[in-house]
């Protein structure tokens, strides 16, 4: 970054199916109230927002950005809003880092949202999201999709359905203790293959569940920044997109349809700028979006945790659990709270928590440096994140 | 005393008229004669199936339609037994096949196959196996004027 920037402060809603307490605008006043209650700041510490939220399909209400302005704060402000599907969030965080970076802006409120429940179904909203030409038809959705991109993981012999178990069983484990965690019931390897086939391979518990909620980030360029208790330092930083049609990323360019390789693009990028050359080693804790067991496992190899082909073995250490070598989502990730547009930010949220040692009872202890990534629209955007306790990244 | 909350029903219903420019309606009209039809870019020699009018890789516009004898690879599948609105009754196949001659994969419905409850992939549809496409004897243009079937053995 030209400029230093830190995380002064986060604010999470709970996650769950509906909060029909709260209208929109009220669910986002919530995040962004708790966020300046963590910073000790207040709408005058803010100099721009960026609101973020996916599929307005969701909400049924088209420009959700109108709808939240003033419950953002936004009056009188600069304010603009930004989509990338999954990635929402991530790509904000991105986004109002480079605002501050740049000298532009003193400080930059990022506010992300999704009401994912307040629609009949989901997988009928994701089925827009597809080729309407020659995709929709077919009826692929997002379950479906991660279904097919499963069937080749597994007829590769680069994951088995056990190891899809264990990825569910511990992330739900974790976000038992994460107390806005939407899910927060621990299952058992036999709850996971036991639970309804959806989509071949994937099980009830392989999958995320639909989500309401939000999450909001202050961010400050470290001149202000040191006014405030509570610091996360953004490292590097890293984005990439992908091909629309999953028929296209078969076979291409030296990748396969599970390498996620948007993912992998944008973490190098990240790690070159933050100085990371052995993710295993410098990183202390990972906030993956990962929605599905799969999906997890493929993201280990994107962001350089294991080599190509060989994430499963993470999964055979269990260094990926919490009290592991390198513990993966300990606040259970998107596999077990997913508010689409707002879950890359509940990513970065939850990784500036770490570094904050902030994270309660999923605090990964001593963690110094955290990465929070995000992807979207079926792995076809990606943003990752480098957190630092330290401004200077404790010199490594 | 505690105020109970209420919700408003809503519903978004918007006709919409798809463009879909001159390669995917030639794709269409082949696929009403009972051929399936790609692009090539004569830069790069890549066939996009299904076709579009330009090539990324090169970054050209593209235009030469090459016709393909409908035999292919399964590349990724599922069997769907959970249902969504709008899709078929469960269990139903969906799968990306690399047809020969292509270079991308094009998604579809597989049929012709005992699905039994859905909770295994017979062996004829997995990851690798061959398949033929079969044209709908009434077509209306769309994608599903065509599917996917296990090559006889």
């Amino acid at each position: 970054m030209k400029r230093p920037v830190a995380i002064v402060g986060v604010g999470q809603t709970p996650y769950s199916t509906s909060r029909p307490e709260v209208s929109a605008p009220e669910l986002v006043f919530e995040a962004v109230h708790k966020a300046f209650a963590h910073a000790n700041a207040g709408p005058e510490d803010v100099d721009a927002i960026i609101f973020a939220s996916a599929p307005e399909v969701f909400e049924g209400v088209n420009e959700p950005d109108r709808w939240c302005t003033e419950a953002v704060g936004g009056v009188g402000k600069p304010m603009l809003r930004i989509h990338t599907g999954g990635a929402t969030g991530g790509s904000a965080a991105l986004a109002g880092a480079e605002l501050v970076a740049s000298g532009r802006f003193g400080s930059v409120l990022v506010v992300a949202m999704q009401r994912v429940a307040e629609s009949a179904s989901a997988q009928q909203v994701f089925t827009t999201i597809f080729d309407p030409v020659y995709e929709s038809d077919v009826q692929l959705n997002v379950i479906t999709a991660v279904a097919l991109i499963a069937s080749r993981q597994l007829e590769h012999k680069l994951i088995t359905e056990d190891q899809m178990d264990w990825i569910s069983r511990k992330n739900h484990g974790a976000a038992a203790l994460n107390p806005v965690s939407h899910l927060r019931r621990p299952v058992s390897l036999d709850d996971v293959r036991s639970s309804r086939m959806i989509a071949g391979p994937l099980r009830l518990f392989h999958c995320c569940p639909r989500s309401d909620g939000a999450c909001a980030v202050l961010l400050m360029g470290a001149e202000r920044a040191v006014k405030f208790r509570r610091k996360a330092w953004i490292r590097g930083t890293g984005s990439a997109a992908d091909v629309y049609r999953l028929g296209d990323r078969i076979n291409d360019l030296g990748y396969e349809l599970y390498d996620v390789r948007a993912l992998e693009w944008a973490a190098s990028i990240a790690y070159r700028r933050a100085g990371i050359t052995h993710p295993r080693k410098q990183l202390d804790v990972v906030e993956l979006y990962a929605p599905f067991s799969n999906l997890e496992i493929a993201g280990y190899e994107a962001i350089g945790l294991a080599p190509r082909g060989r994430g499963a073995e993470l999964v055979e250490e269990e260094a990926t659990a919490l009290g592991g070598d390198i513990p993966v989502c300990p606040s259970g990730g998107a596999m077990t709270s997913n508010p689409i547009g707002a879950t890359g930010l509940v990513r970065v949220a939850e990784a500036a928590l770490q570094v904050m040692n902030d994270a309660g009872e999923h605090q990964v202890e001593g963690a110094t440096t955290a990465l929070a990534t995000a992807v979207g629209g079926i792995d076809q955007f990606a943003t990752v994140m480098v957190l630092d306790a330290s401004i200077d990244g404790g010199a490594r | 005393m505690k105020q109970q909350v209420g919700r408003i029903p809503g519903l978004w219903h918007i006709e919409y008229q798809y463009s879909i420019g001159a390669m995917a309606s030639a794709f269409f009209d082949r696929l009403k004669e009972g051929k399936i039809v790609g692009v090539r870019c004569e830069s790069c020699d890549r066939v996009f199936v299904p076709p579009k009018g330009f090539c990324e890789y090169c970054f050209c516009p593209v235009e030469h339609l090459v016709e393909l004898d409908g035999r292919g690879e399964i590349m990724a599948v599922s069997v769907v037994t959970a249902p969504f609105p709008g899709s078929p009754d469960v269990p139903y196949c969906v799968a990306y096949v690399r047809l020969d001659g292509a270079t991308s994969s094009i998604a579809n419905f597989v049929r012709g196959v005992d699905l039994g409850d859905g909770s295994a992939i017979p062996d004829s549809i997995r990851v690798g196996a061959s398949v033929n496409v079969v044209f709908a004897q009434e077509r209306a243009g769309r994608i599903t004027d065509f599917w996917f079937e296990p090559t006889p053995t």
